[in-house]
C-alpha cells in the first residue's frame, strides 16, 4: 500500500490518499481520508489513462511540474500540491498510511539482499541490490526499522511492485 | 489571382489564413522570430521565412525586413492579419512602393480611421450618430476643457486620440476629479502613443459593444455582414463574441447595418473592416471607431454567413468583385466564440507561460477551433497570450451556449493556466443566458468559477504517483519518483 498527503488548491488542509492494489490488474482501492473507492485504472501513458469508478469511465491528463501536479479529468483542472509523496513519510504524519515493506520499483533480478530477519537499520540504509534494464540499483530503507522477513534471494527475477522485504511493525517489535 | 502570399503575423490567425490561402491554390509564406522557430504558423505555411529577433519590436513589426524578405522571394501580397503592422499606413505604403499588394484598406483610409478625432469627422458627415462630446485641441489644459465637460455632462470620459486598449483613458465622475484624471490620462497617452492628445465623450454605463463587419470591394460596393456583439471584455479587451447580438432587432439591424455602410462608402472603404457601436440600454446606438482589419472575432460572422473572409479579402485585393451582395446574404443560426487565453482568472489575468504538456482541443459538429499552438508548443511572454479562438453554432443561442459548454468541458490544455474554467463560468451564468450583457458585465456580475469537488482528481493523482515513472511529463523530465524514493546508488552495468 502507499500513502500520499496531498493538497487540492484553495483546501485548508492537505488530505491523505491511500492506494491499495487488489489482486486483479489494474483494479486499486483508494482512501480519500474516510470515503474509499474501487477504482479500476488504464494508463495510456505515463502522464494520462482513464479511471474506472462505479462503471463510469473517466478519461484524465496529468501534467507534473516539481510538487505540484495539474490534472484534467471530469471536464475541469485540478491542481493538486503534493505534500508528501513517500508512503512512509505520510504515514508519520497519518496512521491512514502504513507502509511495512520494500517493494521492486520495476522488474529485474536480485544481486545481493544486505538484511537478515530482525536486522536493525537505519533511515537510507542499503537493504537490496538489483539489476534492471542492465542497471544496478541499491534499494534504501525508507525509514529505520528491523527486518521482519525476506522475500526474494539472490538471482530471483522479480516482477515489479513485489514485496522484497517486510518490515517489522511497532506492535511486532514490543512484543519482541 | 496571386499566386504567392505573405502573412505579416503569428499564431492562430497566420494558421488560419496559410489554410485559406492554400485552400485557393496559393502559396502561403510564414514569416517567424526567434521564439516561433517551431511555431505552429511556421510549419502550416508552405515556405518559412526567418526574421529573427525576440520581440515583436525586433520581429513582426520590423517593416523594412518584412518587405526585403517579400521582394527576395517574389511574393504578391501581403496579409498583415490582426495586431502587429495590420493597422500600419506605413506598411500599406511600403507595400504598394514596392509593387506587393497590402490584403487591406487603402493607406489614406487606414490612415484617417487610425486617427479617432478624423474618424468620428467622417462618420459625423456621413450621418452616424456619435456619442455627445468634444475633440480637443493640442495638449488641452482643464480650464479649456472644464466648460465642454460641463456642456456634455458629468459623467465624462477623457480618451487618448491615437488610443486604444483602454491605455489614456479614464472615467470622470465629477468636475473635482477633472484635473487629476486630464493629467494621468495624457500622461499614459504620451508614454502608450508618443501623442498627447486627448477628447471628451459622454459616458454611457452599462452599454453594449456592437460591431458590423463591413466589406467593400474596388468597384464601389460595400455590404455589411451584419453585427457581432462582443460586451463580454476584461480589461477593455473582448473575451467572448457572439453573432446575432441578443438585443438586436430586425429594425435595429437594418438602422446601424445602414449607417456602418453609408460610412463606408462615404470614406472609399475596400476590404474587410469593421465599425464599432456603442448601444445604450434605451436602444440608440453611437459610433465608436473603425477597425481596418481582420478582427479576431470574424470567424463568428463566417459560422453565421456561410462565408470565408479571408477568401472575400483576397479575391478583393486582387480587384474582383466581392463575392457576395448585400440582397444574397443572410444569416443562419447562432454562433459564439470563446477566446482562450494562457493566462489565470483568479491571480487578475496574469498572463501564464509554459510548454503545452497536453494540448486536446474539442472535436465535434459546429464545432471550430482556431488554434496557433499544439502539444510541445511553448507559451513565452513574447507576444499574446491568447492560444486559440473556440467557436460553437448552434440553430438558436441557447443551443450554441450549451454547445460551448461542452466544448470548453472537452477541452484539455495542460502546462499553462487557461481562462476556459473563467469562460464556463461566465457562459454558465444567469445573466448570460438572459442576454442581458454590457460591458462592464466581468465587473458588476460575480463570476465564480465552480470548485470542483476534487475526489477523482485525487484518485488520479494517486495512481500517477504510484504508478512512480508516469509522473515525470514527457517533455519536462523532472525528478525520478515513487518507488524510485528507495533506489540509492547505481550504476549501468
Amino acid at each position: 500500500m502507499a500513502g500520499y498527503l496531498l493538497k487540492p488548491a484553495g483546501a485548508g488542509e492537505p488530505t491523505t490518499v491511500t492506494v491499495e492494489r487488489e489482486a486483479s490488474p489494474g483494479a486499486f482501492t483508494i482512501r480519500i481520508g474516510d470515503r474509499s473507492f474501487r477504482v479500476h485504472h488504464e494508463a495510456d501513458a505515463q502522464d494520462r489513462g482513464f479511471l474506472n469508478i462505479d462503471g463510469r469511465s473517466l478519461p484524465y491528463f496529468v501534467y507534473r511540474k516539481d510538487d505540484t501536479l495539474q490534472i484534467w479529468i471530469d471536464g475541469a483542472v485540478h491542481v493538486v500540491d503534493v505534500v508528501d509523496r513517500t508512503a512512509q513519510r505520510a504515514t508519520s504524519r497519518s496512521t491512514a498510511a502504513q507502509r511495512d515493506d520494500l517493494p521492486a520499483p520495476m522488474p529485474g533480478t536480485i544481486l545481493a539482499i544486505n538484511v537478515k530477519p530482525n536486522d536493525q537499520f537505519e533511515s537510507h540504509a542499503p537493504l537490496v541490490v538489483m539489476e534492471s534494464m542492465k542497471m544496478e540499483m541499491t534499494l534504501s530503507a525508507p525509514h529505520a526499522g528491523r527486518v521482519k522477513e525476506v522475500k526474494c534471494k539472490p538471482g530471483q527475477l522479480v516482477d515489479m511492485g513485489a514485496v522484497l522485504i517486510t518490515f517489522a511493525s511497532k506492535n511486532d517489535a514490543a512484543a519482541s | 489571382m496571386f499566386r504567392k502570399v505573405l502573412i505579416a503575423n503569428r499564431g492562430e490567425i497566420a494558421v488560419r489564413i496559410a489554410g485559406t490561402l492554400q485552400q485557393m491554390g496559393i502559396t502561403a509564406v510564414a514569416i517567424y522570430s526567434e521564439p516561433d522557430a517551431r511555431a505552429l504558423h511556421v510549419r502550416a505555411a508552405d515556405e518559412a521565412y526567418a526574421l529573427g529577433g525576440k520581440t515583436s519590436a525586433e520581429s513582426y513589426l520590423r517593416i523594412e525586413k518584412i518587405i526585403e524578405i517579400a521582394r527576395a522571394r517574389g511574393i504578391d501580397a501581403i496579409h498583415p492579419g490582426y495586431g502587429f503592422l495590420s493597422e500600419n499606413e506605413d506598411f500599406a505604403q511600403a507595400c504598394a512602393d514596392a509593387g506587393i499588394t497590402f490584403i487591406g484598406p487603402s493607406p489614406q483610409v487606414i490612415r484617417e480611421m487610425g486617427d479617432k478625432i478624423v474618424a468620428k469627422e467622417k462618420f459625423v458627415a456621413a450621418g452616424v450618430p456619435v456619442v455627445p462630446g468634444w475633440s480637443g485641441s493640442l495638449d488641452a489644459g482643464v480650464d479649456s476643457i472644464r466648460p465642454h465637460a460641463q456642456k456634455i455632462g458629468y459623467p465624462v470620459l477623457i480618451k487618448a486620440a491615437a488610443g486604444g486598449g483602454g491605455k489614456g483613458m479614464r472615467v470622470v465622475r465629477s468636475e473635482k476629479d477633472l484635473a487629476s484624471s486630464l493629467e494621468v490620462a495624457q500622461r499614459e497617452a504620451r508614454a502608450a502613443f508618443g501623442d498627447g492628445r486627448i477628447f471628451l465623450e459622454k459616458y454611457i454605463d452599462r452599454p453594449r459593444h456592437i460591431e458590423f463587419q463591413i466589406f467593400g470591394d474596388t468597384r464601389g460596393n460595400v455590404v455589411h455582414l451584419f453585427e457581432r456583439e462582443c460586451s463580454i471584455q476584461r480589461r477593455h479587451q473582448k473575451i467572448i463574441e457572439e453573432s446575432p447580438s441578443p438585443a438586436m432587432t430586425p429594425e435595429l439591424r437594418k438602422k446601424m447595418g445602414d449607417a456602418a455602410v453609408r460610412a463606408a462608402k462615404a470614406i472609399g472603404y475596400t476590404n474587410a473592416g469593421t465599425v464599432e457601436f456603442m448601444l445604450d440600454e434605451a436602444g440608440q446606438f453611437y459610433f465608436l471607431e473603425v477597425n481596418t482589419r481582420l478582427q479576431v472575432e470574424h470567424p463568428v460572422t463566417e459560422m453565421i454567413t456561410q462565408h470565408d473572409l479571408v477568401r472575400a479579402q483576397v479575391l478583393v485585393a486582387a480587384g474582383e468583385e466581392l463575392p457576395f451582395s448585400q440582397d444574397e446574404l443572410a444569416r443562419h443560426g447562432h454562433a459564439i466564440e470563446c477566446r482562450i487565453y494562457a493566462e489565470d482568472a483568479q491571480r487578475g489575468f496574469l498572463p501564464s507561460t509554459g510548454t503545452l504538456a497536453h494540448y486536446v482541443p474539442p472535436i465535434g459538429a459546429n464545432i471550430r477551433v482556431d488554434s496557433g499552438v499544439g502539444e510541445g508548443s511553448e507559451v513565452s511572454s513574447y507576444y499574446d497570450p491568447m492560444l486559440a479562438k473556440l467557436i460553437v453554432w448552434g440553430s438558436d443561442r441557447a443551443e450554441a451556449i450549451t454547445k460551448m459548454d461542452w466544448a470548453l468541458s472537452h477541452y484539455v490544455v495542460l502546462g499553462v493556466t487557461t481562462s476556459i474554467p473563467f469562460l464556463r463560468a461566465v457562459i454558465s451564468h444567469p445573466e448570460f443566458a438572459a442576454g442581458r450583457l454590457h460591458t462592464q458585465f466581468l465587473e458588476q456580475n460575480a463570476i465564480r468559477t465552480e470548485a470542483c469537488e476534487p475526489g477523482h482528481a485525487l484518485i488520479a493523482a494517486a495512481l500517477v504517483l504510484q504508478n512512480g515513472r508516469a509522473t515525470t511529463s514527457r517533455i519536462e523530465h523532472a525528478k525520478a519518483d515513487g518507488p524510485w524514493q528507495s533506489v540509492g546508488a547505481w550504476r549501468v552495468r
